[in-house]
């Protein structure tokens, strides 16, 4: 009898660990499951703030911008304008119109001409007519008119964009643009623009004097902005550079699959 | 010669799944299993055989393989576990559970008896380990497939085998000097299911991971 109760006491004792063990692992594994559900909402949301926050920030930029291009067409061009029609004026009243003044009208001029294809580029209206391509090549066209610098532009035929992610990848590679030249003193810049199925790839290259890959570098303004539209646009942004070896600007977007109904506003 | 082989048939499947996978093991640490294995299968054999073919006890070969055993598991969960209280609770689980062992061989129960209460103490930590590592599974704040977690898969073989191991070991002294257990039979039993849990729990864990698995 003893024998026997021993035998079970020691049976039923493991069985009611084991079954123990079992109903740990079962709540575990079924809390964790409503765990990562929740895990999983709450980073969506998180992601989905962010992505407002960063869409505002742009949102405000492009107004600032707007406003800026509106206030340089409207004050600083007419005041130019205004100058230009005055030397024009003193050129008639003179006799012999000096060499210094009719390169001063027609420095004048240039810069009047500059100044209103500035204010363009950074109106937004403007640039919702146009699609990234022609935005690019206005900007290449108005760069390329000062002659110091040579930029090359290889695109596709079109790129299939809405018109709010084509204002924020022109704003990604004007910087990187503008960066090549005040920053490296490149003279040369090929910007290529290149889709696959899954991914839309803009390389910035300049033969400028390139940088140290420093933590300096990544924390100043103009890097900070390009890597928040990038990121707003879901893709990814890096450079490679090194002293005396110029630089090279890498953007990734990823092509979004959608229905057809939704296909053209992605590329 | 058959329910040896019976016997060791887990261990040796665990065995041949960590060779099979050695170097795609990740974390790199879960390589030390194959040692660990190697050394195992070495330890139950020549106790088997030795008690089976030279008919006397195998408990000091037993005893030796104690500290290496839970030695391994000790280490296992402080190279898992995060946080540095747990890894603390490990070394300081290992350290005593030495100091135990060697009170346990030098004052109680010596070199030639199998050394049960170094074993429940073992025991009983070990499980400490598996639930503080669950703790820290149940309160972390990522998203995880246990499933694909080879730790997730060694806390569960060794919970299982541990717990269900702690009745019959405690019990065992009682059970051996009044021979209630003729043939061992209540115990081969106990021991080839738990050993069949702890093993396959093992075996899962050298192939749930992913990483290493080709994108389908």
């Amino acid at each position: 009898m003893e024998k026997t109760q021993v035998i079970l006491a020691v049976l039923f004792g493991t069985i009611v660990l084991m079954l123990l063990v079992l109903f740990l692992l079962f709540f575990l594994v079924r809390y964790r499951y409503r765990s990562n559900a929740y895990i999983r909402e709450r980073e969506n949301l998180k992601k989905a703030f962010e992505q407002t926050l960063l869409q505002s920030q742009v949102e405000v930029q492009e107004n600032t911008f707007a406003m800026l291009g509106q206030e340089l067409h409207d004050n600083i061009g007419q005041l130019l304008a205004s100058t230009k029609a005055l030397i024009a004026v003193t050129q008639r009243k003179l006799q012999y119109s000096t060499d210094t003044l009719n390169i001063a009208e027609e420095t004048l001029g240039q810069a009047i001409n500059e100044l209103r294809s500035l204010s363009k580029s950074l109106d937004k209206e403007w640039l919702q007519q146009f699609d990234f391509i022609e935005n690019l090549e206005t900007e290449v066209k108005r760069i390329g008119t000062a002659k110091t610098l040579q930029i090359n532009f290889s695109h596709p035929e079109k790129l299939l964009l809405q018109p709010e992610e084509q204002i924020i990848l022109f704003r990604i590679v004007q910087e990187a643009i503008q960066n090549a030249i005040k920053h490296s003193q490149a003279q040369h810049i090929n910007i290529n623009v290149s889709h696959s199925v899954s991914s839309l790839v803009v390389n910035v290259i300049d033969n400028g004097k390139g940088f140290e890959e420093d933590l300096k570098m990544a924390t100043g303004l103009g890097i900070k902005n390009m890597k928040h539209r990038t990121q707003l646009l879901g893709g990814t942004i890096e450079w490679i550079s090194s002293p005396g070896n110029g630089s090279t600007v890498n953007l990734k977007l990823p092509v979004k699959k959608v229905s057809n109904e939704d296909s053209r506003r992605y590329y | 010669m058959m329910k040896i082989l019976i016997g060791l048939m887990p261990t040796l499947i665990s065995l041949l799944t960590v060779i099979l996978f050695y170097k795609k093991l990740h974390p790199a640490w879960l390589r030390l299993f194959f040692y660990f294995l190697v050394f195992t299968l070495a330890v139950d054999a020549g106790a088997a055989f030795y008690s089976q073919y030279f008919k006397k006890s195998n408990h000091l070969i037993l005893n030796i393989y104690l500290p290496v055993n839970f030695g391994f598991y000790f280490l296992l969960f402080f190279k898992a576990f995060e946080r540095r209280s747990f890894k603390r609770f490990a070394s300081l689980a290992f350290i005593l559970f030495i100091l135990f062992y060697l009170c346990d061989i030098i004052f109680i129960e010596g070199f030639y008896y199998f050394n049960i209460y170094s074993f429940c103490l073992g025991s009983i930590l070990i499980v400490l380990c598996c639930l503080l590592y669950f703790m820290w599974l149940f309160t972390s704040d990522r998203v995880m497939n246990y499933f694909k977690m080879p730790m997730f898969w060694i806390s569960t073989g060794l919970l299982f085998f541990y717990t269900g191991n702690l009745v019959q070991m405690s019990l065992m002294k009682y059970i051996i000097d009044n021979g209630l257990d003729p043939g061992s039979r209540i115990y081969d039993f106990i021991m080839v299911t738990l050993n069949v849990l702890l093993y396959g729990a093992f075996t899962i864990s050298f192939i749930c991971n992913q990483a290493w698995r080709k994108p389908r």
